[in-house]
């Protein structure tokens, strides 16, 4: 209680009538007060409403509405809150063994077409949710992996189009799965409860995957907002085994997102400096050759550049950015996020897009031909797939649907 | 979630509506009962006009974000999946209908003079000072030690907002928005005593 850092809930010291805290909120809720409008205004709007109301179409109910088809044999369902540290209990003390090529189980998923794979969250806590696919025009959403216990997030395709990679949210581990398979293969568990493993990205010659690894000063908890302490940029050989670090970083400046280039040779990687508060101070996007292993930054950290990814048919890197930062401190109300590209032959920066204030543009990924970027998008009313055409940065929502995030389109279809 | 009742029938009594939990109301306004969100207007118009007056200069630009977030509000009625948290979905509005009003008018977050929005214009003059100067000391303090983010979260909590409902509104995690209120409040405190003794004087005493 006596430390600033000690991120204790002002609930718990809230509770001690005699606390300072309480009676800081006290005099707060003494001293503020609601203003409502005029009465005149009030009753205006509300027989406006009213009106609206009566105009405004049914909707189904919640229960009857058209739910994403899960294309996975039946589970016993657990209450989330329930299973989920006992799923991680479990994973840690019995991993699920990588399991033998099955036939697949639908057709739907063979049948399939010019395919997207995303994540849908499922409302939890941050990382929950599962890796789903659909056609590039939105339709036909099937779920990927069928286990419950296998929060997939990041998913990235193999060259050839018939794989994904994933990192499970709860455990830290990265997941590989082929499409129609029934079960995941574990890749890379960083066996520790200290450190976590996230956004796998499959190497153009389809041997080798990049992912970040970090390690936190505590238990790493999903759940929580914590800032790691150190990271590595990983290499895993899929044909040996062997996963070596080429890059490792410690706070204030920490590297991770790695994406490859299209010749295999180098990365990309976001890296980001943080004050002794762990507030942002800035970001940026940066190549690294695997042969050196040494980040050589493109952009000034104040350029606050995230989730940088490699053209696959060009020297051009797409990236997000937020105006002020994303936790830096102050805040400001001005704050949006867009696309821009790195152009690595001119060492040019151009912005793609340009959103309203109240839209946030990230996670941009590449089409496999170099031709359009999708992204999610978050407004308001929710997060959504879209697709961008990099030459007018015109932004086309894919089917409307919230909440969709982490889109990759599949290889050698689009 | 908790699981949300069944929206019962047209016919439902005005006053149950006005007991009815928020999920009661946003299922039976997605169903198609037209007074329930309403109620749900009725109930929460106080707290968003105060929220946005705050944020803007003037009676008539707060009272145009209102309109615009209820508006908007009832438009998009469908896309508010978890029924339990209208509150902070509304809110979420809310503020991005304020921002953006900001921007229009090239408003800044500052003080606002609450002399003619009081609540009650029967009460005295005196205690309608009393009331003006704690709530305009209130602002000042807060704005002089807190972030807006951190402002945005104090003041969601002071209009009834739980946590869940704020990391909505600022897109934070729940935990997160816990520890930048104690935080907030520790802020809040360590500035009072070192500027305003005799406020954490008063509070003691009271």
């Amino acid at each position: 209680m006596d430390s600033d850092n000690h991120a204790e809930p002002a609930e718990d010291e809230a509770r001690h009538s005699d606390s300072p805290l309480h009676m800081v909120m006290e005099w707060l809720q003494d001293s503020y007060k609601v203003v409502p409008p005029r009465a005149s205004f009030v009753q205006g709007l509300e027989q406006r409403i009213a009106a609206e109301a009566k105009r405004t179409p049914s909707y189904p109910e919640l229960s009857s509405r058209p739910r994403t088809p899960i294309l996975h044999n039946a589970r016993p369902s657990f209450p989330r809150w329930t299973f989920v540290p006992l799923a991680a209990a479990l994973l840690t003390l019995f991993p699920i063994a990588p399991a033998a090529r099955s036939t697949p189980r639908r057709s739907a998923l063979a049948d399939l077409t010019d395919q997207l794979c995303f994540r849908l969250p499922t409302g939890e806590y941050n990382d929950a949710g599962h890796i789903y696919l659909m056609n590039s025009n939105g339709t036909s959403p099937v779920r990927v992996v069928g286990d419950d216990r296998l929060h997939g997030k990041h998913p990235d395709w193999s060259p050839d189009g018939t794989s994904l990679v994933y990192a499970e949210a709860i455990t830290g581990t990265i997941w590989s799965i082929r499409l129609g398979d029934e079960f995941s293969a574990k890749l890379f568990d960083p066996r520790s409860f200290r450190q976590f493993c996230d956004y796998p990205a499959w190497s153009p010659d389809g041997k080798r995957i990049a992912f970040s690894r970090y390690e936190y000063e505590g238990q790493y908890d999903p759940r929580s907002e914590l800032t790691p302490t150190r990271t590595w940029i990983m290499i895993l050989d899929l044909a040996s085994g062997e996963c070596v670090p080429v890059a490792t970083s410690e706070l204030p400046y920490l590297i991770d997102v790695p994406r490859w280039s299209p010749d295999g040779k180098s990365l990309v990687v976001a890296i980001d400096h943080f004050d002794d508060d762990l507030h942002n101070l800035g970001s940026t996007i940066a190549t690294l050759p695997l042969d050196t292993g040494e980040p050589e930054p493109l952009l000034p950290f104040t350029t606050f550049a995230y989730r940088p990814d490699w053209n696959p048919k060009s020297d051009e890197i797409v990236y997000s950015t937020e105006t002020y930062g994303y936790t830096r401190q102050p805040a400001t109300y001005a704050d949006r996020w867009n696309l821009h590209a790195f152009d690595l032959a001119t060492g040019h920066a151009c912005q793609l897009t340009d959103v309203r204030a109240d839209e946030y543009l990230s996670a941009p990924t590449w089409s496999s031909e170099g031709t359009a970027i999708y992204a999610t998008l978050s407004d308001p009313l929710g997060r959504f797939a879209v697709r961008i055409d990099p030459s007018d940065g015109a932004v086309t929502r894919i089917n409307g649907v919230s909440p969709q995030t982490q889109v990759r389109a599949q290889p050698g279809r689009m | 979630m908790a699981t949300a009742p069944k929206p019962s029938g047209s016919d439902t009594r005005s006053e149950d509506r006005a007991e009815a939990s928020d999920a009661v109301l946003v299922i039976a306004a997605q169903a198609g009962q037209s007074d329930a969100f309403t109620h749900l207007y009725r109930r929460y118009v106080a707290r968003v006009h105060s929220f946005a007056l705050r944020r803007l200069s003037g009676r008539e630009t707060a009272e145009d974000a209102t309109q615009t977030t209820f508006l908007r509000a009832l438009a998009n009625l469908h896309s508010c999946r978890e029924a339990d948290h209208f509150a902070g979905w509304l809110f979420a509005i809310a503020r991005n209908v304020v921002y953006d009003l900001q921007r229009t008018h090239q408003q800044h977050c500052g003080l606002v003079d609450l002399a003619d929005d009081l609540p009650d214009p029967s009460m005295s003059p005196e205690h309608l000072a009393i009331l003006r100067d704690a709530d305009a000391n209130m602002r000042q303090i807060w704005t002089a030690c807190l972030t807006p983010r951190e402002q945005d979260a104090l003041e969601l909590r002071l209009l009834g907002l739980n946590d869940k409902d704020i990391s909505i509104v600022l897109r934070g995690t729940h935990g997160g928005i816990r520890t930048m209120q104690y935080r907030s409040l520790r802020k809040l405190h360590d500035y009072l005593v070192t500027h305003h003794p005799e406020i954490v004087q008063e509070m003691v005493t009271t």
